[in-house]
């Protein structure tokens, strides 16, 4: 959508988002802000592989209608096909709005769990311009969202079951959804959160989502995000953490549907002793662009990250990740690693990586790691030998490549879905399928 | 030779060493055993000076000077020497460039000329062979690619070279099989003699077998609970730490 | 460049455009940059039409263009046009007559650096017929060379009697459109060196700067070109460990290498420009191209450089590798103190199939300074069978400096395999306390990792420059521990 597109629909349409008075001017600081950066481009040093032209250029409508008896009916099904159980607690978003009727919050005494614009404080505290500098999506968003959540966790609550937060792409053609999540874990609490990006579209729909975390001390968080949207759905996203002392997250990412995939991760380790650990995993098949940007700021002495991505790049599909470390003088006695591992498995397959390291402390442990290759020859003669055949031998090795980062998931159901759904994506799988 | 006297160490807000009292003449071998935590790495430490210590209180005479007022390799050069519990690999430092470095620092200590290459390829040749270490070793840096035992007879190689008045050597039987344990004890038992000394930090017996201490001190909460001579290894072992333990408790 | 009254004597006075009169025979050019002054120094090196048009299409194309800016390199503009183009020799009667009436201070450094004694009166500015035993070493070097039919000498001379082979090789590695700084050299350039290797010759010595016939000041845009025919090889040492003033800044310098079928081409750099005082103030911006073509199949370009000058530096050897099978190597050690700020890395592009390529750098930074590393590895579509090892560690000396590492990786390739390994820590206490408590001085101690840190490196440097070398990383260092 071309920026003038975007200001006139924000100026005619501003009534239709939910929020105060007070939440309409955070959204026109956002719009002015979004207005005088504009789309970033291929010039800017974050998005040189990335290229948004398709979303710049297509028109969009950025506040999608509200979804009808029959997307919402259509939508349920797709939800039901998770095949979550019965009391898996869920929230669930369809085309950005937040949607009640598939049952009611599942706020407890121990969980606050609202509609995020009906709680003016909670809205306009996540919305200042703090928080999207240099993010012009993120300002998009801000601008535009028409539907998100707020969750808060009492101090020393450690809540057991996972809560799922479902965003349901609907058939509804050339929309634009731009759901906001904010969580916030008092002191000593622990959480988990599953963040289900599913949809269908036939033609293309763009996803621009934004999830801002406030973790305070000693706080824990294990925040999962499979994105299986359709092959032409467009998605882009930022998930932006600040950690206090002694907070604990723990990132994962799948991704496996979208044409073009852009994760953006900014987490602050601001307190010492935080530590945060990601993984993630990419599938890029048929003309899928898929870039994970990661920025993790050591700002605080004692902290630990651990970022370990693995992505595996098909026929015509390009991989993109970038690593970025960074430790501010104070912040000494860190330790920070990461490793980026890549599988080409065609002619026409692409990778950029790029991990990188700013370091201003000096008592300091960083590394990092990429590599790019096949798979290994020597395991691929050593199944042939054993009689499995070379396709078969190939999607086997692809498959215990992709493993290591499936088995970091640690909630057993999720981990079996998202197997499953990685089996189907990969070659010759019918014949090695009982070996497994 | 070294005069240990109601040392108190502590490091971040821990006590470590509460009144440590000990006192090593010189042609003697002490052993200071104990159980894991009781102190016995931080006493070597600290005797070779590392300044991750805070000392509290008390003193360490060595041959008549302040020992705690003297720099890590001050105390190295006046023929103190430390045999690493865990010694450290440094990359690209060669094994023999560093020893001939360390045997020139003494030498220059004690007004003496640095060594002639050809004397010292001879006896570090010796000595390599009376370690059972492999030749190659002349050639690798310090510690890389070591095995555990290789460290260790490594520490005791250049222990040898440097030949120390007084040889601190810690746990420097942990981990080792029996073959290289008695290389190792051969090691050290050739280098007794009456102008120097040893304190052997151990917590198993099986090092004092090969290498029969003069004295043996088990320590405990800090200070050292107990002393007697080489016999009392053999009860500890029998009776184990608690026993030292439930005795100072009931003193 | 040396040049005497006979070569003079056959210019001609003239007048420009711009109204001011340069009179060839006093070689004095005002400062400021146009086509004038090119033409000029085109004239006063008597090359012929084909280049000093090609200098004009460079500046032209500088016009065009704007300085690139980096995220952690901060300096004051540059005035192109306060800087004068062309350095007249220094007058004889200026140098110091002996080395009493050098600054003690210098040759204090030169003794630490262990730069043998024949060679610090040279180095020193000491007029050079104070110093015999060079011009008759100097003699039988190149009676050597061409006996074997290679030619060394400046680039300047191989303008006059090589003119094919520049016109054959000129520009086609690092093209004049590459960047800001080739652009700018591409126009003013001065001099440097030239070697032509024959085919199937074993150049039978490493050539080294010092033994150029010519061999003084090259000045500050220094344009080098090495060419290595079918089979041959070649060993060439640039710079030397000596602190080098100079009361220009600005050092923009481009060397193309090229190598053809089984060819190889080892390029060695020990670089110790005036970094400035203490405080940063007067040193040397270093901005530097340096590229290999591995044009033919088999063929290997190694760059080794150990770099601790400079007030900035920003510089990147890279290799193209074209021709199957081909090689590229980069070893490098690079130390930033005090105020110092370096961004320097590497380039290999694959383009050929089974071609290779090994990166081993190390970073050290000390005081205030910032020390980048930025790579790129690019796997064309092309090159199958394509490898690469990028080992990439940095050292932190003191908690005020910076060590930054910006590796890209871009593989288009799925038979390429790419392995990168990057690590950032200080010096470890332990290591420390182990060599201490051997007897070491903490600061023998810190030289002494800090050596063993650099070793991969230096293992690639001729023997000669090793020792050197090492010398040169202590004295670097002084000062920054404790």
């Amino acid at each position: 959508m071309t920026q003038a597109f975007l200001q006139e629909q924000f100026r005619a349409r501003i009534q239709e988002l939910p929020g105060t008075e007070t939440m309409r001017v955070a959204r026109q600081k956002a719009m002015l802000s979004f207005n005088s950066s504009g789309y970033p481009t291929r010039k800017w040093e974050d998005w040189r592989y990335t290229d948004l032209k398709t979303i710049s250029s297509a028109e969009y409508d950025p506040i999608p209608a509200l979804p009808s008896a029959n997307t919402i009916s259509h939508a349920k099904q797709q939800v039901d096909s998770l095949g979550l159980a019965k009391d898996a607690k869920s929230i669930v978003f369809i085309d950005g709005y937040l949607k009640n009727s598939f049952g009611p919050l599942p706020a407890t005494h121990e969980i606050e769990i609202a509609n995020l614009y009906e709680t003016a404080e909670h809205s306009i505290r996540s919305s200042t311009s703090a928080f999207y500098e240099g993010m012009p999506l993120a300002a998009l968003n801000t601008a535009f969202s028409a539907g998100g959540i707020y969750l808060q966790v009492a101090a020393d609550t450690i809540i057991t079951a996972p809560l799922h937060l479902i965003f349901v792409a609907s058939n509804e053609p050339s929309i634009t959804q731009q759901p906001r999540v904010v969580i916030n874990l008092k002191p000593g609490s622990q959480l988990q959160v599953i963040q289900h990006f599913i949809g269908s579209t036939p033609s293309i729909s763009w996803t621009n989502a934004v999830t801002q975390i406030t973790q305070e001390a000693g706080s824990t968080l294990r925040l999962y995000r499979i994105q299986d949207e359709s092959e032409t759905q467009l998605h882009t996203e930022l998930l932006s953490s600040k950690l206090a002392a002694d907070a604990n997250l723990e990132l994962g990412y799948v991704d496996f549907g979208g044409s073009l995939v852009r994760n953006d991760a900014r987490i602050d380790l601001a307190g010492p002793g935080a530590s945060c650990s990601l993984f993630g995993l990419s599938i890029a098949n048929k003309g899928q662009h898929i870039d994970n940007h990661i920025h993790i700021n050591h700002i605080e002495p004692r902290t630990v990250s651990q970022q370990a991505f693995r992505s595996i790049i098909g026929d015509q599909g390009r991989g993109v990740f970038n690593g970025k470390v960074v430790v501010q003088k104070n912040a000494q006695k860190i330790d920070a690693q990461q490793s980026s591992d890549n599988l080409l498995l065609s002619e026409r397959s692409e990778i950029n990586t790029k991990p990188e390291l700013e370091i201003y402390a000096d008592d300091v442990k960083c590394t990092h790691g990429a590599t790019v290759g096949q798979l290994d020859e020597e395991q691929l003669f050593y199944l042939r030998a054993r009689g499995v055949d070379e396709t078969a031998a190939r999607g086997l090795l692809t498959f215990a490549f992709a493993n290591q980062i499936i088995n970091r998931l640690q909630i057993p159901e999720l981990k079996e879905r998202v197997m499953r759904e990685i089996l189907q994506r990969l070659p010759g799988r019918q014949q090695w399928d009982e070996l497994l | 030779m070294l005069e240990i006297n109601n040392l108190h160490v502590c490091v971040e807000e821990h006590t470590i060493l509460n009144g440590l009292t000990l006192s090593v003449s010189a042609g003697e071998v002490h052993a200071i055993m104990g159980p894991n935590g009781s102190g016995k790495s931080t006493l070597a430490q600290v005797i070779a000076g590392r300044e991750d210590y805070r000392i509290i209180k008390g003193s360490i005479t060595y041959s008549g000077q302040d020992l705690l007022s003297m720099p890590a390799e001050d105390r190295a050069r006046a023929g103190l020497f430390l045999g690493f519990q865990y010694p450290i690999e440094i990359p690209g430092v060669n094994n023999t460039y560093l020893l001939k470095a360390a045997l020139n620092a003494q030498r220059a200590a004690r007004g003496e000329n640095e060594i002639d290459a050809f004397e010292f390829m001879k006896i570090i040749k010796e000595k390599i062979e009376l370690m059972q270490i492999p030749k190659d070793f002349l050639t690798r840096s310090v510690n890389e690619g070591f095995s555990g035992g290789e460290k260790k007879r490594n520490e005791i190689l250049q222990m040898l070279v440097l030949q120390p008045t007084l040889a601190v050597l810690d746990e420097t039987d942990s981990g080792l099989d029996v073959d290289a344990l008695k290389v190792v004890a051969d090691g050290m038992n050739s280098l007794r003699s009456p102008n120097n000394a040893m304190i052997l930090v151990t917590h198993y017996e099986r090092l004092l077998e090969y290498v029969v201490p003069d004295f043996v001190h088990v320590l405990s909460e800090g200070k050292i609970a107990k002393s007697g001579d080489s016999s009392l290894a053999g009860e500890l072992d029998k009776r184990g730490y608690d026993w030292v333990q439930s005795k100072t408790e009931n003193t | 460049m040396a040049t005497t009254p006979d070569n003079l004597s056959d210019l001609v006075e003239q007048k420009y455009q711009h109204g001011f009169v340069t009179d060839i025979e006093q070689d004095i050019v005002p400062p400021g940059l146009n086509e004038d002054v090119i033409r000029l120094i085109s004239k006063k090196k008597k090359e012929p039409a084909f280049l000093t048009e090609w200098r004009l299409k460079a500046y032209r194309h500088w016009l065009t263009i704007n300085e690139p800016e980096w995220a952690h390199v901060n300096y004051e503009p540059i005035d192109y046009q306060s800087i004068s183009y062309y350095a007249a020799p220094k007058n004889p009667d200026d140098a110091p007559k002996s080395l009493d009436e050098v600054d003690p201070k210098l040759l204090e450094t030169y003794d630490k650096l262990g730069i043998p004694l024949h060679e610090r009166a040279r180095l020193a500015g000491v007029a050079v017929d104070a110093v015999f035993d060079s011009v008759s070493v100097a003699t039988t070097f190149q009676t050597k060379l061409a006996d074997a039919g290679v030619i060394f000498c400046s680039f300047s001379e191989a303008v006059t009697k090589h003119p094919e082979l520049i016109e054959q090789y000129l520009g086609t590695v690092v093209p004049q459109r590459d960047n800001f700084f080739a652009a700018l050299n591409s126009a003013v350039f001065t001099d440097g060196s030239f070697v032509y290797v024959p085919k199937g010759i074993r150049c039978p010595m490493e050539l080294s700067t010092y033994f150029r016939i010519n061999a003084a000041n090259t000045g500050q845009f220094e344009r080098t070109l090495i060419i290595a025919e079918t089979g041959s090889h070649v060993s060439y040492l640039e710079g030397c460990t000596a602190p080098m003033r100079d009361e220009n800044q600005l050092h923009a310098a481009v060397v193309e290498l090229v190598a053809l079928d089984d060819a190889e081409i080892k390029y060695s750099t020990v670089q110790n420009w005036y970094p400035g005082d203490e405080n940063g103030i007067g040193g040397i911006y270093n901005f530097v191209t340096k590229r290999g073509d591995c044009r033919g199949k088999n063929s290997k370009i190694s760059w080794t450089q150990v770099e601790t000058g400079s007030a900035i530096t920003w510089k990147y050897p890279s290799c193209v590798l074209r021709g199957e099978n081909s090689i590229g190597e980069f070893y490098s050690v690079a130390v930033a103190n005090n105020y110092q700020q370096a961004d320097t890395g590497t380039k290999m592009i694959h383009v050929g199939r089974n071609s290779r390529s090994t990166i081993i750098s190390k970073g050290i930074s000390a005081g205030h300074a910032q020390n980048s590393y930025r790579g790129l590895v690019r796997v064309m579509p092309s090159a199958s069978g394509a490898r690469n090892y990028t080992q990439c560690d940095s050292l932190l000396i003191g908690d005020q400096s910076g060590a930054h590492t910006f590796p890209y990786i871009e593989a288009r390739e799925p038979t390429a395999q790419i392995e990168h390994e990057a690590s950032t820590s200080k010096i470890s206490e332990d290591q420390l306390f182990y060599c201490r408590q051997r007897g070491l001085a903490e600061e023998d101690a810190v030289n002494l990792i800090v050596n063993g840190f650099c070793r991969e490196v230096f293992k690639e440097l001729p023997m000669e420059f090793a020792v050197e070398a090492q010398n040169l990383l202590n004295v670097s260092l002084e000062g920054a521990v404790g």
